[in-house]
């Protein structure tokens, strides 16, 4: 029996979430949470800077500053033997897939207790793969973004031109538009206002992102 | 501290780690007892109908499935004016706090705190009737200065026009399923503009998002 204790990092950007987590798991001498973060930039700095790395990653997707796509990707190129499982209150098909597709080990949803927390951990640490009902349900679905993709859907919610997005991504204007098409026709949305709702609601743009103005004052959620 | 001197409580929150924890923790301390445990505010209405005893304060979070939580809190006064709320959110703009305490929550408390803080949330409620914060009076004072209390002012047929808002359909659509006629849709989108200091539909529809009257499943 293995009684080597398994090492978390723990990336969500409510400070709420992380502290249940940790309590619940700290009562478990198999646990030990050893980093504690609010996004996904934090997280990969710090587990490259951990040593020994953890053996299990507990990660949001709704993050602001490097949502979870990016840091799956990060993990992916820069920490390959990290386990990662995601908790999430999204529950979209496309997300699922989309971070399974990306490596999560499992995907956790909101009707996620803090038993089945427990043994998707173990299960993971010690079979590599913890399966679930979302998992199962967004199995077939086929569509993946690319890079740029995600990239440049991180941009539809703001007031810029499709040319400023350009500069910004140091594409072509017709790069930008081919993207567009191309994501039109993957999410079968018609407008950049439907492809800044499926950024919100796939996590692309977590709260956090956005800055509206009232009154002067600038309003942050 | 016996059984019957715990301080019995509900919780509406679509995340049931967040239910459990706070259930684990309470429970651990004993001056407080989660008697209903509720994923929307659908599910925390029926059950409080047949609750014995009632709670005497409940936890509620703003965006959930069903029925959210400025609804389910409308509901509760209507029907429970007596219940007490702690408003618990991962928003932290004026408008969720100032129409949640508008709407008689007895507090509101933003999820980047931890649960120590809710602790002590649920304590001032229950031996003062409220609780404030930093977080709760900056915002207040910010909405007294500006002399636009936005939160109260939205009718709640605005607020089904901001939910339409957050789709692809145009003006007239949303004017057929409000059964409304375009010029009124237009109308309500020039004074909502107006009054939330926005110019264009996709801000509209972003404030609806990031002030919790869209849940993440109605997009």
């Amino acid at each position: 029996m293995n009684k080597r204790t398994i090492k978390i990092a723990l990336a969500n950007s409510q400070l709420f979430i992380r502290d249940s987590i940790s309590r619940t798991l700290m009562t478990d001498p198999r646990f030990e949470i050893c980093i504690n973060v609010a996004n996904g930039e934090e997280l990969v700095r710090e587990i490259s800077a951990a040593s020994p790395h953890p053996d299990i990653c507990l990660l949001d997707v709704q993050m602001p500053r490097m949502n979870g796509y990016e840091t799956m990707i990060s993990i992916r190129d820069k920490l390959p033997a990290l386990k990662v499982i995601v908790l999430s209150q999204l529950e979209d098909e496309f997300v699922v897939r989309s971070m399974v597709a990306l490596g999560a080990k499992s995907y956790l949803g909101k009707e996620c207790t803090m038993g089945e927390l427990h043994k998707a951990l173990i299960c993971v640490y010690e079979q590599d793969y913890y399966q679930t009902e979302l998992m199962a349900r967004a199995k077939d679905k086929p569509w993946c973004l690319d890079e740029q993709e995600y990239t440049y859907l991180k941009y539809c919610h703001t007031e810029m031109t499709a040319t400023e997005i350009a500069g910004k991504m140091n594409v072509s204007p017709d790069a930008i538009k081919c993207y567009r098409n191309s994501l039109f026709e993957k999410l079968k949305v018609r407008t950049r206002q439907g492809l800044a709702i499926f950024a919100y609601k796939t996590g692309i743009i977590a709260p956090g992102d956005v800055k509206q103005a009232r009154s002067g004052c600038s309003l942050s959620i | 501290m016996t059984d019957q001197a715990a301080i019995p409580i509900a919780i509406a929150d679509d995340h049931a780690v967040v239910r459990d924890s706070i259930s684990n923790m309470l429970s651990g301390q004993g001056r407080f007892k989660v008697i209903i445990k509720a994923a929307n505010g659908k599910d925390l209405v029926a059950r409080l109908a047949t609750a014995n005893p009632m709670p005497e304060i409940c936890i509620l979070d703003i965006q959930m499935p069903e029925m959210n939580g400025y609804e389910t809190m409308e509901y509760i006064k209507e029907h429970w004016p007596n219940l007490k709320v702690l408003a618990l959110s991962m928003l932290e703009d004026e408008f969720a706090i100032i129409r949640m305490l508008k709407l008689g929550a007895s507090g509101y408390l933003s999820k980047a705190s931890d649960l120590d803080e809710l602790q002590k949330a649920l304590l001032f409620i229950h031996e003062r009737g409220y609780y404030s914060s930093e977080l709760i009076a900056s915002n207040y004072f910010r909405s007294i200065k500006h002399n636009k209390p936005v939160a109260g002012n939205i009718t709640d047929r605005q607020m089904e026009f901001l939910k339409y808002c957050c789709t692809e359909l145009s003006m007239k659509e949303i004017a057929d399923r409000m059964s409304i006629s375009t010029s009124t849709a237009l109308s309500y989108r020039n004074a909502l503009c107006d009054k939330l200091g926005l110019t264009t539909r996709q801000g509209l529809a972003i404030y609806a998002i990031k002030s919790g009257i869209v849940s993440f499943e109605d997009l």
